[in-house]
């Protein structure tokens, strides 16, 4: 078994927790840790169980490109993203795109995925519209 | 955290906080066992109140009249902390002059709260030493959020409560790094680390790290949905967020998501927002990557991972890499402790924040450089502008009021063991069970009126929309209001909510909607 | 080989030891810093001897924050279920154990294992050594000693390590620990009964040093007397459900189980650590919680220092102190223990009924006949479908292998059905002891397992667990009047004790059937009844709130009849079957004609998860209502406090 430390992904109080595995990768549970400056072995509901979603059967587990009828299929990493660039590309003009592309980043993502999605939109997409949850 | 544990007095105004941020909450509980005083302004009854020392049962939507109304108290009765103000402040007496009318009871008129309570509250803050605030959504999602703040801003500095422990106004992060998304300027009107677009400097600084790119105050999310409906934006890329279920006016979201002709969305389960996309990328949880969330206590923290990334999911970062790779930029990453080496340069708030330094405890920003030890307190001794600027809040009200076509007040909010638009925590086995569904906190005697029994389906309806929940009557909340928590897809609370938004920040005012109530 | 021997071990071989010990089992050790102890296999960490406690107790080890129960997979026509007992099972030896969590062992080992052994547990258990290595400082929150199972370990190790300056004193537990001290005996020298002088002045010394001292000898006197006071009110809104106290306490054992399914053919029960203090544990199906905030958070209390060891006759708490330490909002329990015996003194209420009667049901060696073990179904198809009223349908299946049929017991009051994929519920017994070729089932449409049985046809199938229950004690009724009361589809656990009255009615008196109902289209057994009046002592009475030309029917309530039926009550037995206000209402009027408690028997319902007296969901008070009900007598029922 092996115990990961790692942080609360919920609210803003960044809880510490140890993340339970068993030897065949089954999630078995949460530890509190007594030692973090912030919860001091506390937590809450969602801290003790909140992690129980992610191997739950309704995860996306494979990029989607929607057809021509509506539905979605499956596809590659790489049929997807070139999709993706080319949609962006076919968007944006050679001069500034703040308002032809909008990008809304997270607040459940790291700090360094927040910080590529603001430099891919004012130095990549060329938007300086990029926005995240903050207001809500 | 530690500030609130020491505190002497907390006010908390609109934060839920056992339900929002227990192990906040956890350090209220710790500073009464100590023997703190606690004063809670909210609409509802909260847990928090049955260990408040006081509790001001406000109408939603009226915190400024009461700010105001504290402050006048405080300079009437010669409360004030007069060396503070010398000392460290602007503008004082202009801003005392605004408030001049703002009696307890003219506040009372508008919020509801007793004028008895205002002036207990006022004397209470005033005169207590180690007093601090703590305030959320209750607070911003209104149409006077950047005056309501700016009023409790000049609330702190005229009883000198601010750059000390225990002190401050305090915003309590609603997740886990909506803190780190601003700070890395995930945000229009900020580039990483705060610094202004407008600046030159800004220009200057970020030129050398990443070139060329677009140095304007961009559209924020209200105004990048209006401009997919007018036809002028023509694509979107959404990570990690639900709009049809967070965002206020549904029906308009929807309606946007529909029209915009290119919609990437990117996250970990096929959200309701996730449906309208063209191409839906899989991403990695919070459990199968790793990186740095910063809490509410400005705390940049590791995440580190546990599992592999589910199915054939990848974790954020890469996919943004091969994005960026795919448009044209020249970016080379192996990992998030790569994307942080970056950012030191970038940002000098996290300057000397590295994995390697936090893989024990995190720093808290400011943080220049590789030696720092973290600043715990901000604005000790002197404010970044220099001086604080006490600032001209007048109360106009403009957004949804009672009529005789919608007679309640509809507010927003959370319940502890739900989550945002219950992507994850709905699928989550006892938090799904502890909530299988939505509702509608009513009051005993409107319930009465109406002829509404606990648990029966009634329709709420706004100018904006209409829906269906079970209804759920109690004591603990103010009459003619009703509260519904938007996590729950089948009775979408923002379905009813509008656009009535902040003029200067644009948050909308999710707290404040005009409703009517009917059995269904 | 000679067990309770004494040995003595150096400090510095200890390391060698255990890695001689890791060549055939996997030895876990506390690893961390600071106040994070938790046990991890030798090598991941450095090894500690600094700690009070550990984070989890050890019941993570044997009975896991999660765990698979059965596997099932539809294969076409056909259903396969696999039980999952072995899963993550490896020889483990768990050193550095307290003695509290030592004793919360002991504690679970006979929880699980006795009176329907657990699989799963078993299973894990029977590969666990358990070596304790008692304490000599107590933590912030220690009371071990106040409660009596600490501060050295006395049951629970296979052994037991006791520091001394330069040395241990290991004390044999088990044969299992024997054979451990054999595999390096050359390290273990062995001394005598000298030594435990020592060891009983040192932990005289240590249970000196403890802050925490309380007398508890008047504990359950004072409980009995303060069930109502004012301060349980402050402990219930401090509570926010976070469930921490009991994922962190050695002898909490609730879990519920739940359906993961991978797509609609295959998937998985699995069980996760529940908690009384979250309010949908006693929730049932239709918004009804016999518990509020106040009565689960004194329950918790209750159950740990009086309702355990009422039932069982050993402590329920053992003194850890972590569920004080993991609280967020400073519920403690020492805390309240002080207040029980403050308002004990200072504002004393005449004790409840249910808090003073001694009333405990005879712990049993139960077993489950099924093919792959307690908690995975036995797979059954659907032979015919009955539709009994708009709402009630009434299936017969047959399990598909006949072994089960053959020497098939009736006993007990209900099965657990499965519809694999969607869930699991309780359904009574509603046949005879006749009935062994097939199995029926009358249920109501009110959830979403009950509405997936409800579409179900011929040839589907479902699975079933089972019976359990105490049922109604057939035997004793002979000789009897016999009053029936039933309403709608309660009537459907009085039919399992109204077949063999009918097929045998000369060995009963008097028998009245009252089936009541708002329609005469809600009743159950329309046309069963009808027969079963044509039974020479058997009357068929009718109590409706409409009236209907089909059966002459009293238009009003069924207890006005009551009076009118021509007993001796002293020689009556009423079997009601009702809702539990209802049941009070019927004992009342039933007592006032004369009736001794003891002689109503009822049925009581709760939410129901495992069915065999594990998961803890439906007790109430002291008792579990699928294993020591759900058939009481209304004197049992006055001993349960109204929680149901």
């Amino acid at each position: 078994m092996k115990r990961v430390e790692t942080t609360c992904g919920y609210c803003g109080c960044g809880c510490g927790i140890y993340v339970n595995v068993a030897d065949d990768d089954t999630i078995l549970g949460i530890s509190p840790s007594y030692n973090h400056v912030v919860s001091k072995g506390k937590l809450c509901s969602k801290g003790w169980h909140g992690f129980a979603f992610v191997r739950d059967s309704r995860r996306l587990t494979s990029p989607l490109i929607r057809q021509d009828d509506g539905t979605f299929r499956e596809a590659s990493w790489d049929e997807a993203l070139d999709k993706v660039a080319e949609g962006f590309k076919n968007a944006m003009t050679d001069g500034d795109n703040t308002d032809r592309i909008g990008v809304i980043s997270s607040a459940r993502c790291t700090n360094e995925e927040n910080f590529l999605m603001a430099k891919m939109a004012r130095a990549g997409l060329r938007t300086s519209s990029i926005d995240h949850c903050a207001r809500l | 955290m530690n500030d609130i544990s020491d505190a002497e007095l907390i006010m908390v105004i609109g934060s839920n906080t056992t339900e929002q941020h227990p192990l906040a909450s956890t350090r209220i509980f710790e500073a009464l066992d100590k023997g703190a005083e606690l004063y809670v302004v909210d609409p509802r009854k909260i847990r928090l109140t049955d260990f408040a020392h006081g509790y001001a049962p406000i109408e939603p939507g009226t915190n400024l009249p009461m700010i105001n109304a504290m402050i006048h108290v405080i300079i009437e009765e010669d409360l004030i902390d007069e060396e503070f103000i010398k000392n460290r402040t602007e503008n004082y007496e202009e801003m005392k002059e605004s408030v001049k009318d703002c009696t307890p009871e003219w506040a009372e008129s508008i919020s509801k709260v007793p004028a008895d309570t205002i002036r207990q509250f006022a004397r209470k803050y005033a005169t207590t030493d180690k007093a601090m605030i703590l305030f959320t959504m209750g607070v911003t999602q209104q149409t006077t959020a950047v005056k309501s703040i700016r009023a409790l801003a000049n609330l702190a500095m005229i009883t000198g409560h601010v750059g000390r422990p225990s002190t401050g106004i305090n915003p309590l992060r609603g997740q886990n790094n909506v803190q780190g998304a601003g700070d890395m300027g995930a945000l229009p009107d900020f580039l990483p680390g705060y610094q202004r677009p407008e600046w030159p400097e800004t220009k200057e600084h970020y030129s050398k790290v990443w070139g060329d790119f677009s140095c304007l105050r961009g559209n924020n999310i209200i105004q990048m949905f209006n401009l997919i409906d007018e036809g002028i934006m023509k694509a979107a890329y959404i990570v990690g967020e639900n709009p049809v279920l967070s965002d206020p006016d549904q029906t308009h979201t929807m309606h946007c998501l529909e029209k915009v002709p290119f919609l990437v969305v990117q996250d970990i389960f096929l959200t309701e927002t996730a449906e309208y996309a063209d191409v839906v990328l899989p991403a990695a949880s919070f459990l199968e990557r790793d990186g740095t969330y910063t809490n509410t206590d400005r705390r940049v923290q590791m995440i580190h991972k546990v599992i592999e990334p589910v199915g054939n999911s990848w974790p954020d970062w890469k996919i943004m890499v091969e994005i960026m790779k795919r448009i044209g930029m020249d970016v080379d990453y192996e990992g998030p402790s790569d994307i942080m080496d970056e950012i030191n340069i970038a940002a000098e708030l996290y300057g000397g924040i590295s994995h390697d330094r936090i893989q024990e405890v995190g720093l808290q920003w400011p943080c220049p450089d590789k030696d720092h030890p973290g600043t715990p307190i901000l604005h000790v001794g002197e404010f970044k502008r220099g001086k604080g600027l006490f600032t001209v809040n007048d109360f106009e009200y403009i957004g949804d009021q009672r009529s005789e076509e919608y007679p309640f007040i509809l507010t927003t909010g959370r319940v502890t063991h739900q989550y945002h638009t219950g992507t994850m925590t709905r699928k989550v086995w006892t938090l799904a069970l502890e909530y299988p569904e939505g509702f509608v906190e009513i009051h005993t005697k409107d319930a009465e009126e109406l002829g509404i029994k606990d648990h029966q389906p009634v329709r709420i309806t706004s100018a904006r929309g209409s829906i269906v929940a079970p209804a759920m009557i109690t004591n603990r909340i103010n009459e003619k209001t009703l509260f519904v928590p938007f996590h729950f897809a089948e009775s979408p609370a923002n379905r009813l909510t509008g656009q009535n938004l902040d003029p200067i920040i644009n948050i909308p005012a999710l707290k404040v909607s005009a409703v009517r109530i009917e059995v269904e | 080989m000679e067990t309770n021997r004494l040995y003595k071990i150096n400090n510095d071989s200890l390391d060698q030891v255990l890695n001689i010990w890791n060549e055939d089992s996997s030895v876990y050790v506390p690893v961390g810093k600071g106040r994070d102890i938790q046990l991890m296999p030798l090598g991941q960490g450095q090894r500690t001897e600094d700690y009070i406690n550990l984070t989890l107790p050890v019941k993570e080890m044997v009975f896991e924050q999660k765990e698979g129960l059965f596997k099932w997979t539809r294969n076409g026509e056909d259903m396969d279920v696999e039980g999952l007992a072995h899963q993550h099972s490896k020889n483990r030896i768990l050193f550095g154990v307290r003695a509290c969590d030592t004793y919360g062992i002991a504690y679970t080992d006979r929880f699980y294992l006795g009176e329907f052994p657990d699989p799963n547990y078993k299973s894990r258990r029977d590969e666990t050594i358990i070596i304790g290595v008692n304490c000599l400082r107590a933590g912030e929150h220690c009371f071990c000693t106040s409660v009596g199972t600490g501060v050295f370990s006395t049951v629970g190790h296979d052994l037991a390590f006791t520091p001394f300056d330069s040395y241990y004193l290991v004390e044999v537990g088990t044969p299992k620990g024997q054979d451990l001290i054999d595999k390096a005996e050359s390290y273990f020298t062995v001394t005598d009964e000298s030594i435990l002088e020592k060891k009983n002045d040192l932990m005289a010394r240590v249970e000196e040093s403890f802050p925490l001292k309380m007398d508890l000898t008047n504990l359950w006197d004072d409980m009995a007397k303060t069930f109502n006071a004012d301060f349980w009110l402050d402990e219930a809104n401090a509570c926010i459900g976070c469930t921490g106290c009991t994922n962190v306490c050695p002898t909490c054992t609730c879990f519920n189980v739940v359906e993961e399914n991978t797509d609609e053919n295959h998937g998985q029960r699995v069980r996760y650590w529940d908690s009384c203090q979250i309010d949908h544990f006693t929730r049932n199906a239709e918004h009804h919680n016999p518990r509020d905030a106040i009565s689960r958070v004194r329950y918790r209390i209750y159950d740990k220092l009086k309702y355990i060891e009422e039932r069982f006759g050993y402590k329920g708490c053992s003194g850890c102190g972590r569920c004080t330490d993991v609280c967020p909002t400073y519920i403690s329990i020492i805390d309240i223990i002080g207040e029980i015996q403050k308002a004990a003194k200072e504002n004393p209420e005449p004790p409840a009924i249910h808090q003073i009667t001694k009333i405990r049901h005879e712990i049993m060696d139960r077993e489950i006949r099924s093919q792959n073990g307690l908690f995975s179904p036995d797979v059954a198809t659907i032979t015919r479908v009955k539709q009994e009223t708009p709402e009630i349908k009434r299936l017969f299946m047959k399990y598909d292998d006949p072994e089960l049929h053959k020497n098939y017991e009736h006993k007990g009051q209900f099965f657990q059905v499965t519809v694999f994929g969607e869930g699991e519920v309780p359904l009574s017994i509603p046949y005879g002891p006749e009935m062994t070729d097939e199995l029926v089932f009358d249920f109501k449409n009110v959830g979403s397992v009950t509405e997936k049985l409800f579409q179900m046809k011929e040839g589907d199938k479902v699975g079933l667990r089972g019976p359990y229950g105490r049922a109604f004690p057939y035997e004793s009724l002979k000789g009897r009047n016999l009053v029936f009361i039933g309403s709608g589809v309660a009537m459907a656990p009085l039919r399992t004790v109204i077949e063999p009255v009918m097929v045998n009615h000369e060995d009963f008196k008097d028998v009245y059937v009252m089936a009541s109902a708002l329609r005469y289209e809600k009743l159950l057994y329309k046309e069963e009844m009808i027969e079963w009046d044509k039974v020479p002592n058997l009357t068929v009475k009718y109590a409706l709130k409409d009236p209907t030309d089909k059966v002459d029917a009293y238009s009003g309530y069924v207890n006005d009849l009551l009076p009118d039926l021509d007993l001796d009550w002293s020689e009556t037995t009423a079997l009601l079957c009702a809702s539990p206000e209802r049941i009070k209402k019927l004992a009342r009027d039933l007592m006032d004609l004369g009736m001794k408690p003891t002689n109503i028997l009822v049925t009581l319902e709760t939410h129901m998860r495992c069915g065999a007296g594990k998961c803890g969901h439906c007790k109430v008070g002291s008792h579990y209502m699928c294993v020591d009900g759900p058939v009481f007598t209304y004197e049992e029922m006055m001993a349960l406090p109204n929680e149901y």
